[in-house]
């Protein structure tokens, strides 16, 4: 069955057959090299992970850099950079849904899968933060034999727990019941498969049994597709007002405090763009990688990337504006504590680490106005990875020069992350990649049907 | 395609709201001068935000492209009619500045540590200059926009729309920063102690909850009378969920702001808050303000029926219009004081202004309005527009 | 708020018997062309098959407005009486005490986690409502044939209608006619 092609630049024109051969061909073929390759570094990192996980429970969290004034380090930048790349991914699926823009359908089941793999990265810092990890199952407020022993419920940390925990099961439900029609679909052409050995034929078993349990009996009733889309158009109104709560959480973590530099009203919404800025630079990243070593280029077009780079001009300017507010702000308030803060940002010890992120977020994104650039896949997948460079420093700067120079002159310390902090930061990729490397070899990386309602829907209006 | 013609029976409607608001206006100030200032600075505020909304909505579906709300834009853009005569009512202001702005006191500024380290922004040539300029920007802006889209009906040029979206972008630009300055100056220094970093964000949240509902309340009569025959009730359900998303937009701001500076308890900014909700007639003014700005909307709003129903929902959009207007009152009145006591609005008076602003705006814009085409005929998206269903 | 009557007629509407007709046709144009046709047949056991969601095939088939956000609403809103009524007995009566100099019912610091727990109910219950009326989690349940989930589109009419009835409704709709046992 063809498709007659209309106006839409987003249309593919392809059949629905060499779609779904396009999109399974890295699941049914063996591996490349360069899988391979880039798999065996992101387990390596990830067995350096552990192993710092590992030794600093049998040492304590003395190996890392933390001291008194700065209790709070690499490790909470890194939870609060990696639940911010998470975001990127439910803003495709979710609001750029509502909002009735095309060209999330191409990205979303990948940048979903960011979102996952992200938040399971972010939810392991705190988890050892805490000093005793395996005390971790206290947070969660059940009847106990510790007297009556409760948590805090006014504690932002706690409200945290709520909301990593409701926006990782959503997103992983969410995932799921957007993967059951490809599953069946899947499972629907196994019959092509034919093993030459034992073994194989005991896995490609394996493989049926699993893929006929996870696509739930599927059969694309049109019946069960009239309550499906509903779901989805709900799960995209709860998951938007959701993604904004988490990132407002997180920076309730700070904001609720009465440290200068933390203590700021502006902090939700700014950590809210900040959020969706790198998580689109990541998906970016992402992406590009994706299209061309997959030979994608035909559903993720430059029209896509041009988008995702329109994306972070947009809430890279958003930062932007925070950013000066909170400037202005400190110079209206005629509060010397105020100002002290981000005088000592702009001119302090850690001046490079905020000029750093000056250049990366709020320079950088600027380049993003010219459709040349917007157009050159050199310069967006370096702005995307820069953008990132500049959003962890953004967290850098508000954890280590809020807290290195408290109330107290003669408390001041310098923060100097050790090794193993560096490990642990570098460790969190390998994570994030061992798992989406995974994910792209046993999972159709874009959401098939998605893509061809879409092109149904194409063909529907050049029927009229 | 025809021009709007306006009713009579509109323009006597309006001409009373504006006679009502005059006589209130000049009532007050027999009455009560000290109280007549911040009524009018009231009203003056809520003037300003309906006149900049229109443009900003323009601005911001061209730059996204949306296709849905080109039927409507022509609508939008003529809300900058209005400002020319909010900037009268502004100026006007300037001659209450010595009522309303404590920092412009040379002997409380004098005695005031943390006025005097202020003093080099907050005072009253640099006050009467920033303002000026910003009103000078956004009217320049407006207009250019307004020319430029109107210019585009007979040309039928599909390039205006590149120029189109340049204008916008920087208008969004410009707009992001002039405003939040503006309500740093003419509102947060009514407190001239205090300071919050997401008091210009609470106050865009105002301009776009009531810019919305403005919105519909103008599609909907203009239709009431004929007019707009090309919008249905799909971009009708769009608008209502563009109401519902500022609703809780809204709700947002002011529950981030609000809750911050409860838990952190900070003597130099919980004030605010405080003079707002601890007792007396500020207390039951605050919890009318957000059951009626955000929980009674946000219910209604629920339900996808009335979103479709141009009828029901212009009424909502009153309701939400009047509540901005209560909100901006909130903000004015809520934390002045006058030898020691705190200062509780006239009613009556605000009231009045309310009309009288809805008059001023209603007039000007619906002018404006009747003199080019009712929607951008020139427009290469217009038929999408017209074609458009909701797909979910 | 649909009526009873509605909400059996929503879950009840077909029983499914796998034999029956079905009709392949080549297009989700022809698809809704095909429904529409039984629709005004005034066929009742019936359904359409297709490897994506169609837009437009709701009327065309003349299915009720779904009603699960009705129960996303519901369950939204016992996620945030559980919650409230937890938070209330545990700082009201099991173990006040005061932290931050705040009050004992702090309300402001409980909307956050009130937030994601209706989240939480009204997406989890809202998955669960699929499943159910979208009768999924039946793992033995076949499709009509193997091309639906990929690029087939089909009718599917119960045996109580003959196949010459079935190709007199669809005409040259119908790609072939085939019997499902």
């Amino acid at each position: 069955m063809s498709l007659e092609s209309v106006k839409n630049p987003f249309h593919i024109g392809k059949t629905f057959k060499q779609i779904d051969d396009d999109i399974m061909r890295p699941m049914e073929t063996f591996p490349s090299k360069t899988w391979w390759i880039a798999f065996l570094i992101a387990a390596s990192l990830l067995a350096m992970f552990a192993g710092i996980l590992i030794y600093s429970f049998v040492k304590g969290l003395g190996i890392f850099g933390l001291n008194n004034p700065v209790g709070w380090g690499l490790y909470i930048v890194n939870f609060v950079f990696w639940v911010g790349i998470g975001h990127a991914g439910t803003l495709i699926s979710a609001i750029l849904f509502l909002f009735r823009q095309r060209w999330r359908t191409s990205i979303n089941r990948a940048a979903e899968a960011m979102t996952i793999f992200a938040v399971m990265v972010a939810a392991i810092f705190p988890l050892i933060h805490v000093g005793r990890p395996w005390f971790v199952f206290w947070v969660f407020p059940y009847p106990n034999e510790r007297g009556p022993l409760w948590v805090n419920w006014r504690s932002p940390l706690l409200w945290d727990v709520f909301a990593i925990s409701t926006y990782f099961i959503i997103s992983l439900q969410f995932w799921y019941m957007g993967l059951v029609p490809d599953f069946a679909n899947m499972r629907d052409r196994q019959e092509r498969f034919k093993a030459r050995s034992k073994i194989g034929e005991l896995l490609l078993t394996v493989k049926k049994i699993t893929l006929r349990v996870i696509s739930l009996g599927w059969v694309g009733s049109a019946k069960t597709w009239h309550h499906y889309e509903k779901m989805v158009l709900i799960l995209s109104a709860l998951a938007t007002p959701l993604v904004l709560s988490v990132h407002t959480i997180v920076s309730f973590d700070f904001a609720t405090s009465i440290i200068p530099g933390w203590h700021a009203t502006i902090f939700p919404p700014y950590f809210v763009a900040g959020a969706i800025y790198s998580g689109f630079a990541m998906v970016l990243t992402l992406m590009i990688i994706m299209r061309r070593t997959f030979k994608l280029e035909d559903y993720i077009t430059m029209k896509h990337l041009e988008n995702i780079g329109l994306v972070i001009l947009v809430t890279g300017m958003m930062v932007s504006y925070a950013y000066t507010v909170e400037f202005v702000i400190a110079a209206y308030s005629a509060n010397k504590v105020e100002q002290y803060v981000f005088m000592n940002r702009l001119a302090g010890p850690y001046a490079w680490a905020f000029w750093t992120m000056f250049a990366c977020n709020v320079v950088s994104p600027h380049f993003m106005w010219f459709k040349k650039l917007r157009n050159n896949l050199t310069v967006l997948f370096i702005i995307s990875i820069v953008v990132n460079i500049g959003m962890w420093f953004e967290r850098f700067v508000i954890v280590v020069t809020s807290l290195h120079r408290d109330y107290l002159p003669s408390s001041w310390d310098m923060y100097v992350p050790t090794i193993y902090d560096w490990g642990m930061m570098l460790g969190s990729f390998g994570v994030f990649f061992t798992f989406f490397l995974l994910f792209v070899r046993t999972l159709p990386v874009i959401a098939i049907a998605e893509v061809k309602a879409d092109e149904a829907n194409d063909s529907l209006h050049a029927a009229h | 395609m025809d021009s709007f013609k306006i009713p009579a029976n509109i323009n006597k409607i309006l001409f009373a709201f504006i006679g009502i608001g005059a006589i209130s206006g000049a009532l007050g100030f027999l009455v009560d001068p000290q109280k007549a200032w911040p009524g009018f600075l009231s009203f003056g505020f809520f003037l300003l935000i309906l006149s900049l909304s229109g443009t900003f909505f323009a601005a911001l579906q061209m730059i996204s492209g949306a296709k849905w709300s080109v039927v409507i834009r022509r609508v939008a853009e003529s809300t900058v009619a209005a400002l020319p005569v909010t900037a009268v009512f502004i100026i006007l202001l300037f001659f209450g500045i010595h009522s309303l702005y404590e920092w412009s006191h040379a002997d409380v500024v004098a005695n005031d540590h943390i006025l005097h380290q202020k003093e080099g922004y907050l005072n009253t040539p640099f006050f009467i200059a920033r303002v000026s300029g910003y009103l000078v920007l956004w009217l320049i802006m407006g207009y250019l926009l307004r020319k430029v889209s109107i210019s585009q009906d007979t040309t039928k040029n599909p390039e205006t729309r590149t120029k189109l979206v340049k204008i916008s972008a920087a208008y969004i630009l410009l707009f992001a920063y002039t405003f939040t300055f503006a309500s740093i100056d003419l509102l947060m220094s009514l407190q001239p102690h205090w300071y919050t970093t997401m008091f210009p964000v609470y106050t865009f949240a105002g301009l776009g909850l009531s810019g919305i509902a403005t919105l519909i309340i103008l599609v909907v009569t203009i239709q009431n009378y004929g007019g707009l025959k090309e919008v249905t009730a799909e971009h009708m359900h769009d608008l209502g969920k563009f109401l519902f998303m500022f609703t809780v937009f809204w709700a947002y701001i002011a529950f981030s702001q609000h809750m911050l500076t409860w838990y952190a308890n900070l003597p130099e900014e919980t004030y605010f808050i405080e003079t707002r909700i601890s007792s007396g007639f500020w207390k039951y003014f605050t919890i009318v303000l957000w059951i009626f700005h955000f929980l009674i909307p946000f219910i209604l709003l629920l339900s996808r029926d009335v979103k479709r129903d141009g009828k029901r929902l212009i009424k909502i959009a009153w309701f939400i219009l009047f509540m901005c207007f209560v909100d901006v009152v909130w903000l004015v009145f809520g934390g002045l004081e006058h030898d020691g006591h705190v200062l509780i609005p006239l009613m009556w008076m605000e009231a009045g202004l309310f009309l009288g602003a809805i008059g001023i705006f209603g007039y000007t814009v619906l002018q404006a309005y009747s003199k080019a085409a009712q929607i951008p005929v020139g427009d290469q998206n217009l038929k999408a527009s017209m074609n458009f269903h909701q797909t979910h | 708020m649909p009526s009873l009557h509605e909400i059996k007629e929503g879950l009840f509407s077909y029983q499914e018997s796998e034999k029956g007709w079905v009709a392949t046709v080549r297009t989700p144009a022809d698809l809704l062309a095909a429904a529409k046709k039984v629709r005004e047949a005034g066929i009742q056991n019936w359904d359409c098959y297709s490897p994506c969601p169609i837009h437009g095939m709701d009327e065309a088939m003349g299915l009720h407005r779904s009603w699960i956000p009705f129960i996303t609403l519901v369950f939204a809103l016992l996620g945030a009486t559980l919650g409230i009524s937890y938070i209330s007995y545990i700082d009201l009566i099991d173990w006040s005490i005061v932290y931050a100099g705040k009050p004992y019912f702090s309300w402001p610091a409980y909307i956050p986690i009130l937030f994601e727990l209706s989240v939480f109910f009204g997406g989890t219950a809202t998955v669960a409502a699929v499943l159910i009326l979208g009768k999924l989690g039946k793992i033995s349940r076949k499709p009509i044939n193997n091309r639906i989930t990929s690029d087939g589109f089909a009718v599917w009419i119960g045996d109580s209608v003959s196949r010459e009835k079935v190709q007199e409704i669809l005409g040259n709709l119908a790609e072939e006619v085939s019997a499902v046992e």
